[in-house]
């Protein structure tokens, strides 16, 4: 037990920086939890209070895993790991009191900043980690040399980090990636928008403010025409009289090869959004090895996508499915009874019509003819929502629209179905490639038609045809979505569009390298290489295995060498130099030919002021060096004495007065050797 | 207790010798520490006188031998005689069986005669016609000897100059001392009156403890800087033996059990290095002995270790 106090808030700091990126994801009480024991520490330590026993210590660690049991019961995601790390790093500060202790701390310090991995792996993320892992570093450093100036730590603290770099990117390229997710368990979806199940009124936009990327697409040849890009996620097939649900038992596509007359091919790179859905442009006819396509047109992953995800995908550029069998009562079906009034203008509307594209035209002119407003607050709808909205208030976003069409063509007889996904996107002038924003979610109709199969109807685009040009901004009145950004920062948008832009083109590349380097890449990266992996996985076992025995060998050697060794005598060189640099500063040099005694006279005469600390330093230091048994605490004392001694610098005038008087009186000191 | 004990030694010493307490201490140390001395100076300096005071302060038997040019090492080993009565030979020891032997002017011997006495020094035994007899332990060579360039002088050969542990120049007195010198009654009296302060077997036991004195790896370290920059450093003709080094250490170790402590430390090894090491070095450049001064310029640059 050496007791140093004054390494902990160093230490509490490499904690502090490694914990802050999960502070939005953990439970609020671990956060209380952890300022309030990194504060009592510190506290403890300003007014030298003894921290608190090994009792309170394991009953605090008692009631901090009961209460991560009551918080997550069974679900155990990296949330709740993360939060059982954070408690421990809580507590563990409070028995800190060797250098073992600490070195654990900031050891326990780098096990939490790995941790951010489970949470997120963008390139902000990355850089926070290097920043995180450089300052532990420095911690591990200052723990170790605790007189080296703070600039020589850091620096360091970088060099060790540059000399890993090689040793990172070997090993992020070589080591096997493992598919599915980093130990099993998956990251928690708290916190991020996606496109829900259920379209209700509402919901897509709530979307709209999000500014958030929801995926980005590279063409292989031009990007098509923006009114050509609708990304179908979801198909709504099941209406309850206010929201659409998806089939959830959907057939597999026979084979959606075959047709391919405007063929576009593009790689799509999709940011986690926790379900399985895959977004594909209108209509996929290729799709990626790991997808499954249904016989609505709609693409899923086999597994939830909890990581960014890369697939390429062909698709066909037109806006109809081409003919295909009568789909089933399924899309015509509606609830018996509910918006009466919309049943009957349907009635009126498709009266003497059999064409499927009248009645589809009859209904459009109804909402041109109509004055509806495309708002992105709408009035709340009552019992009767598709009549409140067409009678009532006429003001709506694309959800309103698409579900109140696809209303009105069951209630004519004609099948339809409300398409979720994304319309258009940002084209990124760095690196020619599609953003699509959360803001782009939309709602569009597909309805069905003997000769053309299922016809894509996008009822938005008749009211507001600006929201399908330009964007989700363009469709809405000046005003409806103006931000403070675009209030006070209008005359420098040009430019942080600029740098906006420049960035996520940054950052997709960065996703393309690193977040998306999956199993299949690293198989191709290396094949290219002239490696065949199934190859590789022998010799690597082997390696893996040398290196881990050769560590053991290590560690046994280490074990036998430090074996009985309790204290390095390299200690007391490090003190007496520490005291040889103070006296230096002090006027006092010692040549190397000096012995300690020789020394001290020389110090006594040169400053008398300091003869009894050097006396008792050195000393305690002969004790060490020479005798035999030094004593218990001769080393402590000895630490303890350098630690103390702090000279004034030396003062010329002073100096010359005193040294003709201190000689012979020191020299008596020592006058036994 | 033991550095007021030696400090006594040294003032009984100093009372007939004066003004030369630092060469007595340094005697001393020489002899507890086991080995021979070698006082080395000008003819009617006192080095005859030291030597006899020691010895006689220490309490041992005491015998003198005046080294001149027909000097045969039966004069000092001691010879057989045909005893008549008893009708065989019987052995008449010589001077060397006692326990302080003072060697005077012994490079005015023959080198013959100078290496009769290499066995006795070294091994503590003498072999007489084929017969080896023990000396009774403790054995010292007190010898003192003129510089080398006076007349009629055989210089020791460097294997006897290696057997005497130390060698010490005594020095003209200083001029208070001198005055006292001037004023007092003779020398001869004065050492008749000294009184022994130890017994035989108070120096065994000193000797004993002085050689349990701890020298610390941090020591040895310092010693070994040392020798090791004689054998390396282009100042020297011959770098010190290990018969040297062991020197060194044994004579480090006595200067630090006279000083009260247990352990020595390279402050120690530093007041007995000229006196250790000077008679052992040459320079390379004329094969001279070094000059004191020069000699500790050039061991000051060897590190001690922190």
């Amino acid at each position: 037990m050496d007791d140093k106090k004054e390494y902990i808030p160093s230490i509490l700091l490499a904690l502090f920086v490694a914990m802050l990126p999960h502070l939005t994801d953990l439970p609020l009480w671990v956060v209380v939890w952890c300022a309030f024991m990194w504060a009592y520490v510190l506290v403890c330590m300003k007014y030298n209070r003894p921290p608190p026993g090994r009792l309170v210590r394991n009953l605090l660690a008692v009631i901090g895993i009961v209460g991560l049991l009551l918080t997550y019961r069974i679900r155990i995601d990296a949330s709740a790991y993360i939060s059982l790390l954070a408690l421990m790093a809580a507590i563990k500060p409070l028995e800190i009191s060797t250098h073992r202790d600490r070195m654990i701390t900031v050891f326990l310090a780098y096990f939490i900043v790995i941790t951010s991995l489970l949470q997120s792996e963008t390139l902000l993320a990355a850089v926070y980690m290097f920043i995180s892992v450089l300052v532990t570093t420095a911690v591990l450093v200052h723990i170790n040399d605790p007189e080296g100036r703070l600039r020589d730590q850091f620096r360091l603290s970088a060099i060790i980090l540059a000399q890993a770099v090689p040793v990172m990117l070997a090993l992020f390229f070589l080591f096997p990636r493992m598919e599915g997710s980093l130990v099993g368990f998956t990251r928690s979806g708290s916190g991020i928008t996606g496109f829900s199940e259920t379209l209700r009124p509402g919901g897509v936009s709530r979307l709209v403010e999000d500014n958030s990327v929801a995926f980005r697409v590279e063409f292989e040849a031009d990007i098509p025409d923006v009114h050509h890009l609708y990304w179908r996620g979801i198909v709504f097939v099941h209406f309850d009289g206010t929201s659409w649900r998806y089939e959830r038992r959907l057939r597999e596509a026979a084979d959606p090869a075959g047709m391919a007359d405007h063929a576009s091919t593009y790689r799509v790179t999709l940011e986690p959004h926790h379900s399985r859905w895959l977004f594909a442009m209108d209509f996929p006819v290729q799709i990626p090895d790991s997808g499954r396509m249904h016989d609505d047109f709609t693409v899923t992953s086999q597994s939830p996508v909890s990581r960014t995800m890369r697939y390429e995908m062909k698709s066909d550029i037109r806006d109809h499915t081409g003919e295909t069998d009568f789909p089933g009562d399924a899309y015509i079906r509606l609830p018996v009874s509910g918006n009466p009034e919309s049943r009957t203008l349907a009635k009126r509307l498709s009266a003497n019509k059999t064409d499927t594209a009248d009645i589809v035209n009859s209904v459009l002119n109804y909402f041109r003819d109509h004055d509806f407003v495309y708002t992105l607050t709408p009035p709340l709808a009552g019992r009767n929502p598709v009549d409140d909205f067409l009678f009532e208030s006429r003001r709506g976003y694309c959800e309103h629209y698409a579900s109140a069409f696809a209303f009105l063509m069951r209630s004519a007889g004609v099948p339809a179905r409300v398409v979720g996904g994304y319309q258009g996107g940002e084209i990124n002038p760095y690196g020619n490639y599609l953003i699509v924003r959360q803001s782009y979610a939309h709602a569009w109709t597909e309805v069905w038609d003997q000769d053309r199969g299922w016809l894509r109807v996008d009822p938005t685009n008749v009211v507001s045809p600006g929201r399908i040009a330009s964007g989700p901004e363009g469709g809405l009145a000046p005003g409806e979505l103006a931000g403070f950004a675009d209030k006070y920062l209008a005359p420098f948008s040009a430019f942080i569009r600029q740098a906006r832009y420049g960035w996520d083109a940054f950052s997709k590349n960065w996703q393309a390298w690193f977040e998306g380097y999956s199993y299949e890449q690293q198989k191709a990266f290396l094949e290219r290489l002239g490696i065949s992996y199934s190859y590789l996985t022998g010799p690597l076992l082997l390696l893996m295995a040398g290196i881990f025995s050769v560590f053991l060998f290590i560690g046994a050697y280490l074990f036998l060498q430090l074996r009985g060794k309790t204290e390095l005598p390299d200690n007391v060189k490090k003190r007496y130099k520490q005291f040889l640099q103070k006296m230096s500063r002090a006027g006092v040099e010692k040549r190397p030919g000096e012995g300690p005694v020789e020394f001290a006279e020389k110090a006594s005469c040169t400053r008398p002021d300091l003869e009894s600390f050097v006396r008792e330093i050195t000393d305690l230091y002969i004790m060490l060096r020479y005798s035999p048994i030094p004593g218990d605490d001769a080393y402590l004392r000895f630490e303890k004495a350098v630690k103390k001694f702090a000279p004034m610098p030396m003062r010329k005038k002073q100096n010359r007065s005193t040294v003709k008087g201190a000689k012979h009186t020191d020299i008596k000191k020592y006058k036994k050797i | 207790m033991t550095t007021e004990r030696f400090e006594h030694i040294v003032e009984r010493v100093s009372g007939v010798i004066l003004g030369k307490k630092p060469q007595i201490r340094l005697a001393l140390a020489c002899l507890f520490a086991g080995g021979h001395l070698l006082i080395e100076d000008r003819p009617g300096i006192g080095k005859t006188t030291l030597a006899k005071a020691l010895a006689r302060c220490l309490g041992l038997a005491f015998q003198r031998v005046q080294f001149t040019s027909d000097m045969l090492p039966g004069d000092i080993l001691g010879v057989s005689i045909f005893d008549q009565n008893a009708g065989s030979f019987s052995f008449h020891p010589g001077p060397i069986f006692t326990q302080v032997l003072l060697v005077d002017e012994i490079n005015r011997g023959m080198p013959k005669t100078q290496s009769a006495l290499l066995e006795a020094m070294e091994e503590g035994q003498v072999t007489v016609e084929g017969e080896t007899r023990r000396l009774i332990p403790p054995f010292f060579v007190i010898a003192t000897q003129n510089p080398l360039e006076y007349a009629g002088t055989f210089p020791l050969p460097e294997s006897q100059m290696d057997r005497f542990l130390m060698r010490i120049n005594v020095g003209y007195p200083g001029r208070s001392a001198e005055k006292a010198i001037l004023q007092g009654g003779g020398t001869q009296k004065k050492l008749s009156g000294i009184k022994p302060c130890m017994t035989k077997e108070d120096v065994t036991e000193i000797q004993e403890k002085i050689s349990a004195v701890h020298l610390s790896d941090t020591f040895l370290e310092y010693l070994q800087n040392i020798v090791h920059y004689t054998r390396n450093s282009p100042h020297f003709h011959i770098g010190l033996s290990p018969r040297a080094g062991i020197a060194l250490a044994m004579a480090a170790r006595s200067w630090a059990y006279m000083h009260g402590r247990e352990y020595a430390v390279p402050e120690d090894l530093k007041k007995v290095l000229f006196q250790v090491a000077g008679h052992r070095l040459r320079s390379r450049n004329d094969r001279m002995e070094i000059q004191e001064a020069r000699l500790m310029t050039l061991f000051s640059e060897v590190p001690v270790p922190v």
